[in-house]
């Protein structure tokens, strides 16, 4: 069964890349290099050094950027699930958030606080946030009361409840939040770097759109995915197995 | 007084009131069950006690103490709900050393009993599942562990045995009960079934009329330990429901007393 899944994963993945050859074959042109000549520039680029070297750096804004969104937002987002007021108070500005294009607080960040780390990683957090605190305060909304009741009956610590109690019911809403943030940052992160940044993966695929080099987008692209398909084999589904084994 | 004093002057549940003028006291280490029809408030008396619910008109105490503070529950209380209502993501044993936990943080040397009490229940070979690997019969016998784990000098009971088959259910009465006669708790058991009462009880308490109040106390003889289905228990119940025929329906019309308004008539 578990061979079977990863033949299947791996596939579909061959399939991708025959279908890209295909393609690449029939169009013939520059605008569109096969995948042995974006293999060939990864390999250059990797070689060289410089595509670790921004990668890292994209990587560790997206870490930290992604830290930031998670924390502030699960901490947002509990508080206007259980308290009716304070939800009605932060509605409005959380509907907002929700709307207000990422160029705009990406472009008012660097404004207002230079063009610097700081405001890039902020810029980002910003526009992650809202979309946590949306679907922590579903969660929150949907803590069972009845267990809730069992805590406060047995006098059980307000941190443990929290802990053992309380965050549990929220860990399937976490782990979505936490899928759909990566997603949308990986994404913004690169936009952010090429609007004021001098190094990382989007200020890289910026100089390759200058110069007109498709195979190192590409390549740089290919990199990218890479990691991605890492982090969710390697951190998010382990992760999720092991928060939601107790339902086997 | 000695031991556990409900008072209570009036309960309302969104204005309308659901408990009315109502009085109950309970020595320590009695079993007492509190029977009456569904809505009738005896699980609303149940969260009153049990500290979960503030909002109501009156005082409940123990050795003329405040029980508990508002809004925070009693200290050596355990309790069972209708449901198992266990941690679905916690092991049988984590769940149990839940109720441990505020004596681990004032304690860090405290010995935990959950081991013990979950094998006295019958559950040692379980203790790493979690609970939806149990039968329902199971996951009761974790929450009646959780319950004890406490040392509880007040158990609050509010029909923890329902929707069981009649083995299981017989079964985990005589683990109850063999529990209590060691750590002796003072009681409050609800439930529907005369039957369950007259099996486990010192006392029964009838509640019933809108608003609720006690309308009798009646001293169990003769069943107590006793399975559902057995003679004892069958016999206690016609005899009281001979006296009182509308007792569950929350209707106290003694046979007797009419019996003897027509011999004056006559």
């Amino acid at each position: 069964m578990k061979w079977q899944q990863i033949l299947l994963r791996a596939a579909s993945l061959v399939g991708l890349v025959l279908l890209w050859q295909v393609v690449a074959a029939i169009a013939n042109s520059d605008v569109l290099p096969g995948p042995l000549a974006v293999l060939n520039s990864l390999i250059a680029h990797t070689l060289s050094g410089e595509l670790p070297y921004h990668l890292l750096i994209t990587l560790a804004r997206v870490a930290v950027a992604f830290l930031m969104a998670m924390a502030i937002g699960t901490a947002i987002g509990i508080v206007m699930g259980r308290y009716k007021q304070l939800d009605m108070v932060f509605d409005g500005a959380l509907v907002l958030g929700l709307n207000i294009p990422a160029l705009v607080t990406i472009i008012l960040c660097y404004l207002w606080f230079g063009l610097n780390d700081v405001a890039a990683v902020l810029a980002v957090a910003l526009n992650k946030i809202p979309t946590v605190v949306v679907m922590v305060r579903e969660g929150a909304r949907a803590v069972d009361p009845k267990l809730l009741a069992v805590a406060q009956a047995y006098r059980v610590p307000k941190v443990v409840t929290l802990r053992r109690v309380f965050l549990p019911q929220l860990y399937p809403y976490l782990m979505g939040a936490a899928r759909s943030g990566l997603a949308l940052i990986w994404k913004i992160v690169l936009v952010v770097e090429l609007l004021g940044r001098s190094n990382g993966v989007g200020f890289q695929l910026h100089l390759f759109y200058q110069f007109f080099d498709i195979t190192s987008i590409l390549a740089y692209t290919l990199a990218f995915a890479g990691v991605v398909l890492l982090v969710e084999a390697v951190v998010m589904r382990p992760l999720e197995n092991r928060l939601t084994r107790w339902r086997t | 007084m000695n031991g556990l004093r409900i008072h209570v002057r009036e309960k309302r549940f969104d204005g309308k009131p659901v408990l009315g003028e109502c009085t109950i006291e309970a020595a320590p280490g009695e079993f007492i069950a509190l029977v009456g029809p569904s809505g009738a408030g005896k699980s609303t008396l149940l969260s009153l006690v049990a500290g979960l619910d503030e909002d109501y008109d009156g005082e409940i105490t123990w050795n003329g103490e405040p029980l508990s503070n508002r809004g925070e529950s009693p200290a050596h209380m355990g309790m069972m709900f209708q449901e198992p209502r266990l941690m679905p993501w916690l092991s049988a044993l984590d769940n149990v050393r839940l109720a441990e936990a505020e004596r681990m943080a004032r304690d860090a040397n405290y010995p935990s009993n959950a081991v013990r009490l979950l094998e006295e229940v019958g559950l040692g070979d379980a203790t790493a599942f979690w609970p939806n690997h149990l039968s329902g019969g199971m996951q009761r016998r974790v929450a009646l562990a959780r319950a004890f784990v406490v040392e509880p000098q007040l158990l609050l009971m509010d029909e923890p045995f329902v929707s069981l088959d009649m083995p299981t259910g017989n079964r985990l009465r005589r683990s109850l009960l063999r529990l209590c006669e060691r750590q002796r708790p003072l009681v409050l058991f609800v439930t529907h079934d005369l039957r369950e009462a007259l099996a486990l009880a010192d006392r029964v308490l009838f509640l019933g009329d809108t608003p609720a109040r006690v309308m009798l106390d009646h001293p169990v003889e003769g069943a107590r330990g006793k399975d559902l289905e057995s003679a004892e228990v069958a016999h206690a119940q016609q005899a009281l429901l001979a006296r009182y025929p509308q007792l569950l329906s929350g209707i106290l019309d003694d046979a007797r007393d009419t019996t003897e308004d027509d011999e004056d008539n006559a």
